[in-house]
């Protein structure tokens, strides 16, 4: 078939048929409403995940300083849980965002970008989110050892609650760690690949 | 920004052309109102962008052809605006069987094609310009004409294979 033909066949297709609902105030609300509801979730998961770290660094700073002597591994702890979150918070913040209005080649670009930092969070989830909180705990766990008043002998039994928490954290951490590498490989990785072939095809 | 009162009369001159994309990109019924959906979302969205540089076709194909080719299928999204009676009819597809067998081959064939060389075939078959394809697609002009050359005898073989 001729390219003249085939712009023929096209520009014969039926327009849209005319039993089909028109456009109607109600799309516009629902399509007002739709895009709201999506940057509300966004805001509010991102202030939720903030507000958490916030919470918890603020407990072992209340927790560090509310004693006669301030106990520096637990406000240790404190900022170690505060700093890398926040940081990832603002980096989150400041992702690149794909303009549906650019032209293709700059949407996939963008595209591209925000998956590739969705990736490497995911990917490195436990440098950013497990260690930190992992690495306090640890901190507080030995401050809570040292620090506790015990008869003479007994110091070895408080390692046991101690123990058996840093079991169930990692045996938690390591479910968290898993879904979050499932999360990059089965769904975004695929994705990336996708949209980086469609970019290589435009730009050869 | 356009007022939604415009927004609304553009969908209204335009409604071809986010039919037309969403059958380009899949031959699911259910997959294409879930684009459809997620295109006019997107354009919702992109108002604010508009510049009165370009005609509002050319926007509207921009944002869609953006949306169609980053557009995943999601189970979880599909069906959020058909909760709505009002709105079921408004993303449903097109009507199949006045469809004549010819054009529906002719979809199949440009759905057989990689997504950028279809995106570039649709702008083709829509009489855009080269210059105004080049705009939408981010590719020089001169480039636009060397892809069209190469993808429009690539689907010529799609179709006559089909005939075959």
């Amino acid at each position: 078939m001729h390219a003249d033909e085939l712009k023929e066949l096209w520009s014969k297709q039926p327009p849209p048929s005319a039993g089909e609902a028109r456009v109607s105030p109600a799309l516009v609300w629902r399509l007002a409403s739709e895009s709201s509801r999506f940057e509300r979730t966004i805001f509010w998961r991102d202030l939720r995940e903030w507000l958490a770290t916030i919470l918890l660094a603020g407990a072992f700073l209340y927790t560090g300083c509310a004693h006669k002597h301030i106990h520096w591994p637990i406000v240790g702890a404190a900022i170690i849980v505060f700093l890398p979150m926040t940081y990832v918070a603002i980096r989150n913040r400041k992702r690149p965002k794909p303009e549906a209005s650019a032209n293709l080649t700059s949407h996939l670009r963008d595209s591209i970008a925000e998956l590739r930092l969705q990736v490497e969070l995911l990917r490195s989830v436990g440098r950013w989110y497990l260690a930190p909180i992992a690495l306090s705990g640890l901190l507080v766990g030995a401050d809570v050892f040292f620090t506790t008043p015990v008869p003479i002998g007994m110091r070895g039994r408080l390692l046991i609650p101690l123990l058996f928490g840093a079991v169930v954290t990692s045996a938690v951490f390591y479910g968290v760690w898993k879904l979050n590498q499932s999360a990059a490989r089965n769904r975004l990785e695929p994705r990336l690949r996708q949209l980086e072939e469609i970019l290589t095809e435009l730009e050869t | 920004m356009p007022a939604a009162a415009t927004f609304t009369q553009w969908i209204e001159d335009h409604r071809g052309i986010p039919i037309k994309i969403a059958r380009s990109f899949s031959a699911d019924p259910e997959d294409q109102r879930d684009l459809m959906q997620e295109m006019h979302l997107q354009l919702w969205r992109s108002l604010g962008s508009f510049t009165a540089q370009s005609k509002p076709s050319t926007w509207i194909y921009r944002v869609c052809l953006n949306t169609a080719m980053t557009w995943r299928r999601s189970e979880k999204r599909r069906h959020r605006f058909l909760q709505s009676p009002d709105l079921t009819d408004f993303f449903a597809p097109d009507d199949r069987l006045a469809t004549p067998p010819l054009l529906e081959a002719l979809y199949a064939a440009i759905r057989e094609l990689p997504p950028s060389d279809r995106a570039l075939m649709l702008l083709y078959l829509e009489e855009r310009s080269y210059r105004e394809i080049g705009e939408i697609m981010g590719i020089s002009e001169s480039n636009t004409g060397v892809r069209l050359q190469r993808v429009k005898r690539q689907l010529a073989e799609l179709l006559n294979k089909r005939e075959s």
